[in-house]
């Protein structure tokens, strides 16, 4: 996988992650009267299998993150969500035609209609599909709706969100400065950071700063430099606060690493060795004994 | 693979290459050692091991 599509794998599966383990905080957020709407002590399960059969040539190509649950109303009734979200999409004439294109197939499989709820992450304000309307010889055959939000249209609201302990408060601030700092890396930089230090100033869990930091980290990418000093930053910072969510992950990594290492390295500088000794005539039983090497090894170097 | 895996993952890569390094010396030194034991000579044993002459000066003592 190349650098860049690497990236994007991430960011999508940043949003991917972030829904999964807050979908009621997701609804509660960007489509709270609906939220109001269901009955959350019920539970919900995510249907994720039966999105995955489901693709038109029309999406082919494109980078969206999809999720399909299965709520249930305070009255009692099972109704099915798409949460549909367009990553660093641009406005798009078949956009509508692709989420009822979605729908239908969904309805083809399941018998039953869905709610489409999407998100949109363009930078263009004046852009705000609702349905897809369809006449043939001027007679109205269709009328499709569903509902979009867009991160962008937040940014007047930006002060506000940075008092809310809502996840996807941080998840828009974070797309908020990504948009702002498109060509300035030292301000983004500055900005992922400030975002971050925000995670520990509110107190907020080890579980959660860590689901919210992958947010921040993948929406605001950093060049090489700045991401190092950003990680500087971050140890820093635990040190401040006496917490070491990421570092102690690190420090574990690193132990284990260096163990794993010990080992590798031992191992190769005796075969390497052990083949200048071969080299230079020395005595088979002394190469064994110096290197520790077994008569396999040898006869895989004599080779 | 999830955030925490992945900041694990980079620290472990960093780990392992340090480990490499930190191993392969230490075992340079170990077979240095017994090739003194055996006798060989101290231009031997740096051809073979390729340590210094401090890291022998180290280990003679």
């Amino acid at each position: 996988m190349s650098k860049k599509k690497q990236i994007r794998a991430n960011h999508d599966s940043a949003w991917k992650d972030i829904l999964d383990s807050y979908f009621k905080e997701f609804m509660e957020f960007f489509y709270s009267e609906i939220a109001e709407k269901i009955d959350w002590a019920a539970g919900y399960e995510t249907l994720d299998k039966e999105l995955q059969t489901i693709s038109t040539d029309a999406m082919a190509g494109k980078r969206f993150v999809d999720k399909l649950f299965k709520v249930k109303t305070l009255e009692g009734q099972e109704e099915v969500i798409l949460i549909h979200i367009e990553i660093q999409g641009k406005k798009e004439d078949k956009f509508p035609l692709r989420l009822f294109q979605y729908y239908y197939r969904l309805f083809e499989k399941r018998g039953e209609s869905i709610l489409t709820l999407a998100i949109l992450t363009d930078e263009n304000s004046s852009w705000h599909p609702k349905s897809y309307q369809k006449q043939v010889l001027g007679f109205p055959v269709l009328n499709f709706n569903f509902q979009t939000n867009k991160l962008l249209d937040y940014k007047e609201a930006q002060k506000n969100l940075e008092d809310k302990n809502n996840p996807f408060a941080t998840v828009v601030l974070a797309h908020l400065a990504f948009i702002d700092t498109k060509n300035d890396p030292e301000n983004r930089f500055w900005m992922k950071f400030k975002l971050t230090r925000r995670l520990y100033d509110k107190g907020y869990s080890k579980d959660y700063v860590l689901n919210l930091f992958k947010v921040i980290d993948w929406v605001l990418v950093l060049p090489r430099e700045l991401a190092l000093e950003y990680k500087n930053k971050i140890h820093e910072l635990e040190e401040e606060k006496r917490v070491s969510y990421i570092t102690s992950i690190e420090q574990l990594g690193r132990e284990e690493g260096l163990q794993q290492g010990l080992q590798q390295g031992r191992k190769e500088e005796d075969l390497v060795i052990a083949k200048r000794m071969l080299g230079m005539g020395a005595d088979r039983d002394f190469i064994k004994k110096a290197t520790q090497l077994s008569d396999q090894d040898l006869l895989s170097l004599e080779d | 693979m999830t955030f925490a895996q992945q900041l694990k993952q980079e620290a472990l890569q960093q780990g392992l290459q340090q480990g490499l390094e930190q191993g392969q010396h230490k075992e340079d030194l170990i077979i240095a050692k017994r090739m003194l034991a055996r006798g060989y000579g101290r231009e031997e044993i740096k051809e073979i091991t390729k340590l210094s002459d401090q890291d022998l000066l180290d280990i003679e003592n």
